[in-house]
Parts: C-alpha cells; sequence; structure tokens
C-alpha cells in the first residue's frame, strides 16, 4: 500500500494528500538518534508514540504540521520519513540539524476526492 | 622572582553594519544548496516558512535588531561552544583537535631576537581524507573508521626569515641559536584513547536515549508552548492564498535561477512574505516577540544534555616531534587527561610527559582550567588558568612557546593567566593573556614583549548554521 504523502508539484505546498488520508510519520537519524519532542496539527497538539512517531489525519484544505526534533548529535542528517501501511516507508524531507532551531513544520493540502 | 615573559594584546575587529547579505546569512548554506545537492529539496526549504522558522522570524524583525540579537544568544553551535578544543599554542595540550584544520599564527616571542611567526596546521586524518574525497566533514568518522577518526596531525612551520643570535649559556661559551628557518619545525601525532565526549559512540547515544526519555515531558511542554506561539505568529501568512501562490511561483523562479542571483531572489520572497505578514497581522512584531521568549525557554532545557557531555572524560596520547634549526630533533611523549569533576562547564586538564633525545632530558606536568565566561552555550569567551612544571634533568638549548632558548638543569615552573575571544559568527578566537616563569635565565630580565594571537577553527565555518 502506498504512502498518502505526495509532493505538490506546484510547489505551493510542501505534501497533498487525500482529505481523510491516515499518515504516519516518524523521524530518523542518520546515524545517531532522533526523537520528537512535541508536534501540533493545526495548533492542536498531537500525541508522539514511541519518542518519534506521529499518527493524524488530513482534513480538506491547508494542514499545518509543526514538530520540535531532538537528536543525539547535533550535526546529525535528520531524515523524515511516512510509514505505509503495510510497512514500508518513504522519505518525505532530510535536513542538517541546526541547534539553533530544533522546529521543522510543513504545509499539507488535503484534496477531497 | 617571577616576571611577566609574554603579554598578547587585543585585536579588535571593525564593527560592520547590519545588510541584506546579514539578514540572509541563515539562508546562505541553503542558497548555496541549489547548486550542488537535491535542488527540489532545497527549494521547498528555501520557501517553507515553517522550515526552521527561526530564520524567517529573524529576517522578518532583523533590521530591528531584536531577534537577531536573541537567536544568537541561543545554542550557537556546539562547536563553537566547546573549551577542550586545541587550536593553537598553549601550555597545556587539550584533548580534542579540530575535525579538519585549526591554523593558528602567532607573532612575538621573549626576546628582541625572537619575534618570527609560526604557522601551525592541525588535521583529524578521518576528516582530511574525507575532506579530499569531497565527503562532508560532519559525518565523518561515524562509521568505517573508528581508528582514523581518532586521530589527529599537526605540523609547524615557522614564517620567518632564516637567522641566528648568540646565547650565552655560562661564563664563557655561546651558542649560536637559530631565530627561525622557514621550514616545518614540527610535527605531532595525538590519538584519542578514550573520548567520552564523542557523540557518535554507543556510550554517549544510551546516555542521550536516557536523558531524551526523562527529559521528555519538560520538553513537550516547552515545545507545545513554542509550536504555538510559532502558529499564532506563522499560521495567518501560511493559510493565505498569496502565500501558496508566492511560494509556486518562486519555486518556479529558483529552479531556474543563477549563482549570481539567487540570494536576491530568495530575498525578494521572503520580503514580500513579511509585507505579507505586517499587512495581515498588525501585532506581528509582538507575536515575534513571544515566539523569540518561547526559543530561549525551550533550548534551555538541553544547557543540561550538553552539561552532562561536558562531564565525560578525555584521554589522549601525543607524541611531538620538534626540528629545530642546527638543532637535533627532540621527542617528546605526553599523556592528556581531561575532565570536569563537578559536570559544570568549564574543563580541568592535566598533561604528563617527557622528552628524550638520546637520553631522557626532561619531565613535565601540566595543569589547566578552562572555563566558559558566560552562559554555557553563548559564552563569547572562555577564562584559562594553566600551571606548567618542567624538571631539567639535563642543561640544553630548547623551544618553548617564546622561541628557542637556553636552559640550564633543574626546575621550571610557569604560569598563564588567559582570556580567549570568540568572535560570534566565526571561527576567529584572539587570546589575550599575561605568562610569568620563575626562570629568569630564560629570560632578560626588563624584557617584557607583546603578541597577537588570532586562531581559527575551520570546523565552525564548516558546522551546519
Amino acid at each position: 500500500m502506498p504512502c498518502n504523502l505526495r509532493p505538490d508539484p506546484s510547489g505551493a505546498y510542501d505534501f497533498m494528500a487525500s482529505a481523510g488520508a491516515a499518515v504516519t510519520l516518524k523521524v530518523a537519524g542518520t546515524t545517531g538518534l532522533a526523537g520528537i519532542a512535541s508536534a501540533m496539527l493545526n495548533q492542536k497538539p498531537l500525541s508522539v508514540s514511541d519518542s518519534d512517531t506521529l499518527h493524524f489525519i488530513v482534513r480538506a484544505g491547508i494542514n499545518i504540521l509543526r514538530f520540535s526534533a531532538g537528536v543525539s548529535d547535533p550535526e546529525d542528517t535528520v531524515k523524515v520519513l511516512e510509514e505505509s501501511a503495510d510497512g514500508d516507508s518513504e522519505t518525505l524531507d532530510e535536513f542538517e540539524s541546526n541547534p539553533n532551531d530544533p522546529v521543522t513544520g510543513y504545509t499539507i493540502f488535503g484534496v477531497e476526492d | 622572582m617571577i616576571k611577566p615573559v609574554c603579554l598578547v594584546v587585543l585585536l579588535l575587529l571593525p564593527h560592520t553594519a547590519y545588510g541584506q547579505a546579514d539578514r540572509l546569512q541563515a539562508y546562505q548554506a541553503d542558497i548555496q544548496n541549489l547548486f550542488s545537492k537535491q535542488p527540489a529539496a532545497t527549494i521547498e526549504h528555501l520557501t517553507n516558512i515553517n522550515y526552521q522558522p527561526s530564520r524567517f522570524l529573524n529576517y522578518a524583525v532583523s533590521p530591528q535588531g531584536s531577534a537577531a540579537t536573541l537567536f544568537d544568544q541561543t545554542v550557537a553551535n556546539w562547536e563553537r561552544a566547546r573549551v577542550d578544543k586545541q587550536i593553537g599554542k598553549s601550555l597545556v595540550s587539550r584533548g580534542s583537535a579540530p575535525s579538519l584544520l585549526g591554523l593558528a599564527v602567532e607573532a612575538g616571542a621573549v626576546t628582541e631576537s625572537v619575534d618570527g611567526n609560526a604557522a601551525t596546521l592541525r588535521a583529524n586524518a578521518d576528516g582530511l581524507l574525507r575532506f579530499f574525497a569531497g565527503q562532508p566533514i560532519f559525518q565523518l568518522g561515524r562509521t568505517a573508521t573508528p581508528i582514523l577518526k581518532n586521530l589527529n596531525v599537526s605540523g609547524s612551520v615557522d614564517l620567518t626569515r632564516p637567522g641566528t643570535k648568540q646565547v650565552q649559556v655560562s661564563n664563557n661559551s655561546t651558542v649560536a641559536i637559530p631565530t627561525s628557518s622557514r621550514r616545518l619545525s614540527g610535527f605531532s601525532v595525538r590519538y584519542d584513547i578514550h573520548n567520552g565526549r564523542d557523540v557518535r559512540s554507543k556510550a554517549y547515544q544510551q546516555r542521550w536515549r536516557d536523558w531524551f526519555a526523562v527529559k521528555r515531558p519538560a520538553l513537550e511542554s516547552a515545545g507545545l508552548h513554542l509550536l504555538g506561539t510559532i502558529g499564532t505568529a506563522l499560521d495567518l501568512i501560511v493559510n493565505d492564498a498569496r502565500y501558496g501562490a508566492w511560494r509556486a511561483d518562486f519555486a518556479a523562479a529558483l529552479a531556474n535561477v543563477t549563482p549570481v542571483d539567487a540570494a536576491d531572489v530568495v530575498g525578494r520572497f521572503l520580503d514580500r512574505i513579511v509585507e505579507l505578514a505586517r499587512q495581515i497581522s498588525p501585532d506581528f512584531d509582538a507575536k515575534v516577540h513571544a515566539v523569540e521568549l518561547a526559543y530561549s525557554g525551550y533550548l534551555a532545557n538541553y544547557d543540561d544534555a550538553i552539561q552532562e557531555l561536558n562531564g565525560k572524560p578525555l584521554v589522549t596520547f601525543e607524541y611531538t616531534n620538534s626540528r629545530p634549526a642546527n638543532q637535533p630533533n627532540l621527542h617528546n611523549a605526553r599523556l592528556i587527561y581531561g575532565v570536569n569533576p563537578f559536570g559544570g562547564s568549564g574543563l580541568a586538564t592535566l598533561n604528563m610527559g617527557s622528552t628524550l633525545y638520546r637520553r631522557l632530558q626532561d619531565f613535565e606536568a601540566g595543569l589547566e582550567l578552562d572555563r566558559p565566561l558566560g552562559g554555557l552555550v553563548t559564552h563569547s569567551a572562555v577564562g584559562t588558568l594553566s600551571a606548567y612544571y618542567q624538571y631539567q634533568l639535563q642543561a640544553a638549548v630548547v623551544k618553548t612557546d617564546c622561541g628557542m632558548l637556553p636552559v640550564a638543569k633543574g626546575n621550571m615552573i610557569v604560569l598563564e593567566a588567559k582570556v580567549t575571544l570568540t568572535m560570534k559568527s566565526s571561527g576567529v578566537k584572539i587570546p589575550v593573556g599575561v605568562t610569568w616563569s620563575n626562570r629568569t635565565d630564560l629570560i632578560k630580565g626588563k624584557d617584557v614583549r607583546g603578541h597577537i594571537g588570532v586562531s581559527y577553527d575551520f570546523d565552525s565555518l564548516l558546522a551546519p548554521k
């Protein structure tokens, strides 16, 4: 089963998904450990599972996801992955950890079928 | 009698105006990445104000200054925060060396004839190898090269013109001491036997895992507050249709941009978003100020993680081969132990070693205390107190930090007090200090000489901004 988030080819949003899609998103370090300390979706707290995983449903229209990441190695490259229901994972984004700013966020546009 | 031997004077760098290039500083790495790696991901980062949002907020208010100051005061960089790195000369050797290169150029000396410059290059074997292979420096030594990552080498070159000076060593004899040679004057090899501060080690990762589990409630609470204030400041923008439309326009523009005008395009995009922010949110600056405070609260939680890391010991072995001109080569072996017994922000370093030439020449011991002056990760200076003891078993001409000097058999004590200023947002470090010695035969009594020292840690330049 494929992942739900896909890049927005127009560049207006970070990702597109079908409205109502269930997304499992997690972070991982490249060489060290990474975790999510806190997360919010549309200004509402999102619970963190296993210290590094988020589960949420994409609503129609603009969704704003933000989370703060923690890494064991301040110089690590952080990967943001989506896990599909059958256990596959796809890298959505990767970036160098910034000790100045552990916050990352994405705009996800939910498309009504 | 204790007399001043060296006086280091301060070099003040001119203050420059805060311009557009400064405002875009946090974006520079991504702007460069447009032409080197993963341009699609880089364009997404550049046009996404939620990606490390402090840089957009900083950009938005930086002409007014407040945010720039605050964000600079947060965790600048682990590399810049460390006091244990050895760059340039010191009475006592510290445990760590820069991953890539540390260049120290120091001028001045004890006697009027020894006023040469010395350049010292240091390199981490693994870092250097991968640097030349074109791999990222800060991913080095984490996986396949466990020995190389612990191995550091350095070489010193005397940069001044060759010359000699006659020095009286007894009542009826003198020796010609070369003042400089423009040649390799020495090299050293050091190996980190145990580095408790290695963030790549399994032991550290386990400690971090435990720390994160314990700290999570506090991080979550502070994190939710931070994310909430960011949302209050930015969500009106993100939900505005113009934001998405401009992102699309500028993403297309950045896909075809040239290196010459990339910064200008990014600046125009950001200016447009800032204008939108002020248009739809008249109290935008107040919201940004709330975010600043929230960042401070959140990042303060990491202080104890860094403090915990600081408390771990370092054990290093160092071999130095000194190659003074017209003098026999000397072999020096030194064991270095660095620790902070109180788990604070400072570092205590103990050295023990000996020099060999045909037979044992001396025994030496040193103690150095380094203490950040200011916040744990925000300090702009490091205070250092050093004590060095050497028992000279044989009379000899020895190389010191102040040049080639004749020394008689016996005890030698050198004390040094120093403040090293760190220039923010750069790897430049400027030492200011005074040194005393009990050995008046090392100097001419009234000779006091100053010198300017500038050291550069290239790791800071290459570290993620």
